[in-house]
C-alpha cells in the first residue's frame, strides 16, 4: 500500500519537476527558487524587507509567463534518424526546422522528447538498483533514486536541449542532435519541442510537433581476443539453406533413379521426358562449420545489469571474427525458445545484433526451455558458446550432457562484482581453458586480459 | 551563466549597506571582483571543494548554535544577515579555481558516494555566483531599512543580473518597457502584501481577542511591556453603555485591579471572591449599602462562560436590571457574574468620587528591585518625597503630560536595560500600560499606595446606536492611588491617545460596526426576558416579510403592466369550431336550459330530451361529435344535413 502510494507520488514529483525544468531556464530556475526563498523569509513584512523581492520576482516571473502566450509561429521539424545506434556510444542525428513565416526566428532551442514509461509496480520492487549500497538508509529505503534509474533505463537516453541558429523566414536550417543511449532496444521519439524564451529569458514558450519515430540501439560490445573454435564440419541436411530456412542448396552433382520419398521439386522433367522413367537431381551433401552462440536469458534474482552484460558478450562474439563460410545460431529463449541463424548468406551480423538488441530476460520459464532446444541442435554443431549468468547446479548439469554429447564448447559466465573468489568450474574442471568467468561492469578489462579464447 | 561584471560588488555593497557592514561588503567585492584581472589559478580538486564546503557548513552549525543560544529565536534573522560571510568562502573557491564551477556532491555529503560510483560525465556542476549573488539580496534585506532605496537598489540589481540573460530576438524597445512594468507591478504588489498583512493581523487579533481577551483573569495580567513593533488590538465592539446622555470626560470601566509588578506582569495574591447577596426579586445586588445613589450607566456586553469578569465604574455600589444566578466580588474591585453566556445588560449605580477597594496593604507601596534605582531618580527629581499626597500625584501628572508621548510602536530594543526604566529614561513614549505602570510605581516611590487598574476606557458615541461603544482597542489601563482616606483614578496616559487609535481603524470600520449592531439587536431579542419586549421585537421580523411581500406584488403588478401574456394561444383554431350545432346550445341557454360544469353534451341533451318540452337533438349532436372529433370528419352532404337539421330545430322551437 505505502509502496504503491510512493509510485504514484513519484510519478506525481517526477512529472511535475520535469515540466518544471523544460518550461524554466536555468536563470528562471534560479528565479523560482529566489521567489520561494524570498516567499518564506518575506512572510512577515514588518521584520524583513524580502517581501519586496518576492514581489518583484513575482511579477518578473508573472510578465514572463504571460509573454509564453504571445508564440505564434510556423515551423515544421523532420528529423533524419540513422539505422542504428549503439549502447553508450555518443550519437549524432540531424534535425531539419523549417520557418514557413515570414519572420525570422532567433533564440530558439530544440526539445527533443523521448517515449518514457513509467516503472511497473512489480518492476520498481524486484529491481535492484546498481550501486545501491552507497545510498543513504532513507534513499534505499524510499526507493526514488531506484525509481528514476528504472525511468531513465526505459526512456533510453536523455537528450539535451540544443540552441537553434536563426532560422530566415521562409527558410530552413540543419542542426545536429546528439544523443548517448542508456539501453538496448528500441528508442520511442515522441515529440519535437521548439522552445522561445521571453523577454527576461526566464520561462519558455513551446511549438510542439508530434513526431514519432524509432530508432534500434544495439547492444554494447567489447573487443574481443582471436576464438580458436574446433572447425570440425558436420553434415546439414539439406545444405546451406535448409539449415535454417526451406531452399534448394544449389550444388548440383549427378542425376540417379527416382526413390520413394524423393521431392517432386527434385525431377529432372527433360530425363524423364527422354527415358521415359523417373530420373531425379542429386545435390551435394553441405558439410560446414556451424557455431552455437547460446544466451542464458533466465534471470531470476540476479540484477539486470548481469543480463545486458552477457548480451554484450554475446553480441561481442557475434561479431568476433571466426572461420570464413562458417554459421552463427544464436540460441535463447524468451517468451519462447529462438533460433537465429547468420552467415554464408542467409543474415549477417547485423541482424543477430538486431536480435540482441531486443532480447528480453526471462524471469518466470525454467532453464529446461533452453536445454531442449540446445539439445534438438547439439548434433549439427560444431561447436557451442555458452553465455551463462549463472553458475547453479542446473546450469552446470546443462554444461555435463553437453561435454557428454561431445559438443565442443566454451563457458562465459558473467558474475556479479565481487563474486569471481572461489567459483567451482563444476564439469569444466578439468577443462579450465573453456570457462572463463567475466566479472560485470569490468568485462572489457577481462576479455583483454585473455590472449586468446578457445578449445586447444 | 556568468554573473557580468561588477555584479558581485554591487549585490555586496548593497548588503553592506542595508546591513551596517559596509566595510566587509567592500573588502569582499574586490576579492571576488579581482579574479577578473588576476590571472592566477588554483588546481582544486573534488576533494578540496568538498572540505571548503564542509568548512562553510561547519561554520553556519557553530554560529547558529551561538546566535540561538544568544539571541533565541532572533537569531535566525541575525544568521541570514552574515550568508555572504558564510558562503563567501566557497565562492572564493570556486572564481579562483581553474575550473570555474563547482559540482553539487560538494554541497550534498549523500551525492559525494555516488560520484565516485557515477561516471565523471553525469555529475553535474554549476556556477554558485548568481545564487551567491541572491543570497547577498536576500540578506541584505534583513537589515529592514524601511527606505524607499532598497526598492531602488533592489531594481537596479535585478535589472543589471537580469541583463546578460535576455534573448537576443528581443530589442531593447521591448526589454525596457517589460522591466518597468515588472518593477511597477512589483512596487504596487509589496505596498498590497503589507497591507494585506495589516489586513490579516487585524482580523487575526479579532480571533484572539474573541478567545482570550474576554477571559479576565483577576489573578493576573500581562503586559505588552517590552514588545517590540507595533501594539494592535480589533475593533470589534465589545461593550455598550448607555449613560443617559453624553459624558465630558472618558468613562473608565474596571475590570480588574492588581498591586504587584514584576517583568511586565502585574498580578495580586488576595483575589478571594465573596458572594453578593441579592436584594428581594433578584434583580438588585447591592455591594455597599453606605454607597450614595449618584450616578447611573446600562452596561450590555457578552460572556463567552457561565462566570466571568464584568467591567464596572470606579466606585460601583449597586449593580441591578439583571437576572444573575450570582455575583461575587473581590476585594479588588472586581465583580464576577455568574449568567448564561451570551449577551448580557446590567446597570450599575456608582459614586465616581468614592470607592469600595480593600484598604491600601504593604503590597501597594512596593517597588520592584529592579525598577528600583529608575524610579527613584524620577522620583528624586520630582521632589515627591517632600510633597503632599495630593501635590506629589499632581507633579506625576505633570511630569507625564510634559515630556512624554503616546505610541503604539516600540521600535528598538532595551540595551542593558529594562523596558519600562528606558521608557522613563530614554524613549519617553509608549502605550497606557506603560503609563499606568510607571505612574503607580512613582506614586508608591512618594508613599502613596497604589494599584493598577484595567479595563476600558469609554469615549466613543454611535450615533446609530444612540449610546457608547467600547471595542477591544478601546481597553485601558490606569493607576489608583490611595489618597485622603479612598481610592481615586490617576490617568496620565496622554489624552491623545483616543484620537491616534481612531486615525488607525480601517476604511471597513463602518460596515462591521453596522453589522455588529444587527447581530448586538437580534441578541437582544434572543436573550430578552421582558415578554412585551418579546412581542415587540418579533415585530422586527416582519420586516423582511414586508418586504418580500411588497416585492412579490411588484414583480405581479409589473407583469400585468407591461402586458405580457400569461398563456399562448395556439396559432390554429379547433377543428368543428364552426359547428351549426353551437346555434342550438345557444337558444338551448336562453330557454334556460343551462350546462352544469363537468356535465357532457350528451348528458346534458339527454336531460333535456327527458323532459319532453323540445324537438329531439340527439340525431344533430351525433353529426356534431362526428364533425368535432371524428379525424376523418363528415362529408359534405351531411355537414348541410346537420345545417338544415339544426334550421328546422331552431325554426320549432
Amino acid at each position: 500500500m505505502v509502496r504503491r502510494f510512493l509510485l504514484r507520488s513519484f510519478q506525481a514529483v517526477y512529472g511535475f519537476s520535469q515540466r518544471l525544468r523544460r518550461r524554466c531556464t536555468p536563470a528562471g530556475l534560479l528565479v523560482l527558487g529566489g521567489l520561494v526563498a524570498a516567499g518564506v523569509f518575506g512572510i512577515d513584512t514588518q521584520r524583513t524587507l524580502a517581501f519586496q523581492i518576492f514581489a518583484l520576482l513575482l511579477s518578473v516571473l508573472g510578465l514572463s509567463i504571460a509573454m509564453t502566450l504571445t508564440f505564434r509561429s510556423h515551423l515544421r521539424i523532420h528529423r533524419l534518424l540513422p539505422e542504428y545506434g549503439t549502447v553508450d556510444q555518443p550519437l549524432n542525428y540531424r534535425v531539419i526546422v523549417e520557418n514557413l513565416g515570414n519572420h525570422a526566428q532567433a533564440s530558439l532551442s530544440l526539445i527533443e522528447e523521448l517515449e518514457t514509461r513509467m516503472p511497473r509496480y512489480d518492476e520498481f520492487i524486484h529491481s535492484p538498483e546498481p550501486s545501491s549500497e552507497r545510498r543513504n538508509w532513507f534513499d534505499r529505503y524510499v526507493g526514488y533514486p531506484r525509481w528514476l534509474a528504472l525511468l531513465q533505463r526505459n526512456r533510453g537516453a536523455a537528450i539535451r536541449p540544443t540552441e537553434l541558429d536563426v532560422i530566415p523566414p521562409r527558410d530552413s536550417i540543419k542542426t545536429q542532435v546528439e544523443l548517448t543511449p542508456a539501453r538496448r532496444g528500441y528508442l520511442q521519439f515522441a515529440r519535437s519541442i521548439i522552445a522561445r524564451p521571453d523577454p527576461f529569458g526566464l520561462i519558455n514558450a513551446f511549438h510542439t510537433t508530434e513526431n514519432p519515430q524509432s530508432l534500434l540501439v544495439l547492444p554494447k560490445r567489447y573487443p574481443t581476443p582471436p576464438i580458436h573454435l574446433p572447425g570440425k564440419r558436420t553434415y546439414q541436411h539439406g545444405g546451406v539453406s535448409l539449415a535454417a530456412s526451406v531452399a534448394d542448396s544449389q550444388e548440383f552433382t549427378s542425376l540417379r533413379d527416382y526413390r520413394p520419398g524423393d521431392p517432386l521439386r527434385r525431377i529432372h522433367w527433360r530425363s524423364y521426358a527422354k527415358q521415359g522413367e523417373l530420373i531425379v537431381k542429386e545435390y551435394q551433401d553441405e558439410f560446414f562449420i556451424r557455431y552455437g552462440l547460446v544466451l542464458d536469458t533466465f534471470l531470476q534474482d540476479a540484477p539486470d545489469e548481469i543480463f545486458e552484460e552477457a548480451v554484450s558478450v554475446a553480441a561481442s562474439f557475434a561479431c568476433s571474427s571466426r572461420e570464413k563460410d562458417s554459421l552463427l545460431d544464436l540460441l535463447f529463449a524468451g517468451p519462447d525458445a529462438y533460433v537465429f541463424t547468420a552467415g554464408r548468406g542467409l543474415a549477417n551480423t547485423d541482424n543477430i545484433l538486431e536480435v540482441l538488441a531486443c532480447v528480453e530476460a526471462s524471469r518466470d520459464k525454467p532453464f529446461s526451455t533452453l536445454q531442449d532446444l540446445v539439445f534438438r541442435r547439439a548434433s549439427q554443431m560444431s561447436a557451442f558458446i555458452c553465455v551463462l549468468i549463472n553458475w547453479d547446479l542446473e546450469r552446470q548439469e546443462f554444461i555435463r550432457r553437453l561435454t557428454l554429447a561431445n559438443s565442443p564448447l566454451l563457458v562465459v559466465l558473467i558474475v556479479q562484482p565481487g563474486d569471481t573468489q572461489a567459483l567451482d568450474p563444476g564439469p569444466l574442471r578439468s577443462a579450465l581453458d573453456r570457462f572463463y568467468v567475466l566479472e560485470a561492469g569490468k568485462i572489457e578489462q577481462g576479455l583483454l586480459g585473455l590472449d586468446t579464447i578457445g578449445i586447444q | 551563466m556568468k554573473v557580468p561584471p561588477m555584479l558581485l560588488v554591487a549585490a555586496l555593497l548593497f548588503w553592506g549597506w542595508q546591513t551596517d557592514q559596509i566595510i566587509y561588503g567592500v573588502l569582499m567585492g574586490a576579492l571576488l571582483e579581482a579574479s577578473r584581472w588576476v590571472k592566477l589559478r588554483w588546481a582544486l580538486s573534488d576533494k578540496d571543494f568538498n572540505r571548503i564546503a564542509d568548512f562553510s557548513s561547519i561554520l553556519f552549525v557553530v554560529i547558529a548554535i551561538y546566535l540561538f543560544t544568544t539571541q533565541s529565536i532572533h537569531g535566525i534573522y541575525t544568521i541570514l544577515q552574515w550568508l555572504p560571510f558564510i558562503f563567501f568562502l566557497i565562492v572564493l573557491a570556486q572564481v579562483y579555481s581553474d575550473r570555474g564551477k563547482i559540482k553539487t556532491s560538494a554541497l550534498f555529503i549523500s551525492l559525494r558516494r555516488m560520484s565516485s560510483a557515477r561516471a565523471e560525465s553525469t555529475i553535474t556542476e554549476f556556477d554558485l555566483t548568481y545564487p551567491y549573488f541572491f543570497i547577498c539580496l536576500l540578506s541584505a534585506s534583513l537589515g529592514n531599512q524601511r527606505t524607499l532605496w532598497f526598492f531602488a537598489g533592489l531594481c537596479v540589481l535585478a535589472a543589471w543580473a537580469l541583463w546578460p540573460v535576455r534573448p537576443r530576438r528581443y530589442g531593447l524597445r521591448t526589454w525596457i518597457p517589460m522591466l518597468a512594468l515588472a518593477f511597477g507591478l512589483a512596487y504596487a504588489g509589496q505596498l498590497g502584501m503589507q497591507n494585506l498583512q495589516s489586513a490579516f493581523e487585524g482580523m487575526a487579533m479579532a480571533w484572539m481577542d474573541e478567545l482570550l481577551w474576554r477571559n479576565r483573569d483577576p489573578n493576573r495580567t500581562s503586559t505588552a511591556i517590552g514588545s517590540i513593533g507595533r501594539l494592535k488590538l480589533s475593533d470589534r465592539i465589545r461593550l455598550r453603555v448607555d449613560t443617559k446622555g453624553k459624558v465630558t470626560a472618558p468613562l473608565l470601566l474596571r475590570e480588574a485591579t492588581y498591586n504587584t509588578f514584576s517583568w511586565g506582569l502585574w498580578s495580586t495574591h488576595e483575589t478571594a471572591f465573596t458572594i453578593v447577596d441579592p436584594e428581594i426579586g433578584g434583580t438588585t445586588w447591592t455591594l455597599d449599602r453606605q454607597g450614595n445613589l449618584t450616578e447611573q450607566v446600562t452596561i450590555s456586553t457578552y460572556l463567552k462562560k457561565e462566570k466571568e469578569i464584568v467591567p464596572v465604574p470606579h466606585g460601583t455600589h449597586q449593580i441591578k436590571e439583571i437576572a444573575a444566578v450570582g455575583i461575587d466580588r473581590n476585594p479588588y474591585g472586581a465583580i464576577m457574574l455568574d449568567m448564561r453566556p451570551g449577551l448580557v445588560r446590567y446597570s450599575a449605580i456608582y459614586d465616581p468620587e468614592t470607592s469600595y477597594d480593600a484598604p491600601p496593604t504593604p503590597s501597594d507601596l512596593i517597588v520592584p528591585e529592579h525598577y528600583h534605582e529608575a524610579i527613584e531618580q524620577v522620583a528624586t527629581d520630582l521632589e515627591l518625597s517632600d510633597r503632599e499626597p495630593t501635590d506629589a500625584a499632581e507633579a506625576i501628572k505633570r511630569f507625564f503630560k510634559k515630556d512624554f508621548r503616546y505610541s503604539l510602536i516600540q521600535r528598538g530594543r532595551y540595551a542593558g536595560a529594562t523596558p519600562l526604566t528606558d521608557f522613563l529614561s530614554r524613549i519617553r513614549q509608549g502605550h497606557c500600560e506603560y503609563f499606568a505602570t510607571a505612574t503607580v510605581l512613582l506614586l508608591r516611590a512618594a508613599g502613596i499606595p497604589a494599584r493598577y487598574a484595567v479595563g476600558y476606557s469609554i469615549h466613543e458615541y454611535s450615533p446609530l446606536e444612540r449610546q457608547y461603544i467600547g471595542r477591544a482597542r478601546h481597553a485601558h489601563a490606569w493607576a489608583l492611588a490611595h489618597i485622603n482616606d479612598h481610592w481615586e483614578v490617576i490617568d496620565t496616559t496622554p489624552a491623545i491617545w483616543a484620537p491616534l487609535e481612531e486615525a488607525a481603524a480601517p476604511w471597513w470600520q463602518a460596515l462591521f460596526d453596522l453589522w455588529s449592531w444587527g447581530t448586538y439587536r437580534f441578541a437582544d431579542w434572543r436573550y430578552s426576558d421582558d415578554e412585551d419586549r418579546d412581542s415587540n421585537r418579533l415585530l422586527w421580523l416582519l420586516v423582511p416579510l414586508i418586504f418580500l411581500l411588497a416585492w412579490r406584488l411588484y414583480r405581479r403588478d409589473r407583469i400585468k403592466l407591461n402586458g405580457a401574456p400569461t398563456t399562448i394561444q395556439a396559432p390554429c383554431s379547433r377543428v368543428g369550431e364552426d359547428s351549426r350545432f353551437y346555434l342550438l346550445v345557444e337558444r338551448l341557454n336562453e330557454l334556460g336550459f343551462t350546462r352544469e360544469p363537468g356535465q357532457t353534451l350528451r348528458m346534458w341533451i339527454s336531460k333535456i330530451e327527458a323532459d319532453g318540452t323540445t324537438q329531439p337533438i340527439r340525431p344533430i349532436l351525433d353529426l356534431h361529435y362526428r364533425y368535432r372529433f371524428d379525424p376523418k370528419g363528415i362529408a359534405k352532404s351531411q355537414k348541410q344535413a346537420m345545417k338544415s337539421m339544426v334550421e328546422t330545430w331552431l325554426e320549432k322551437c
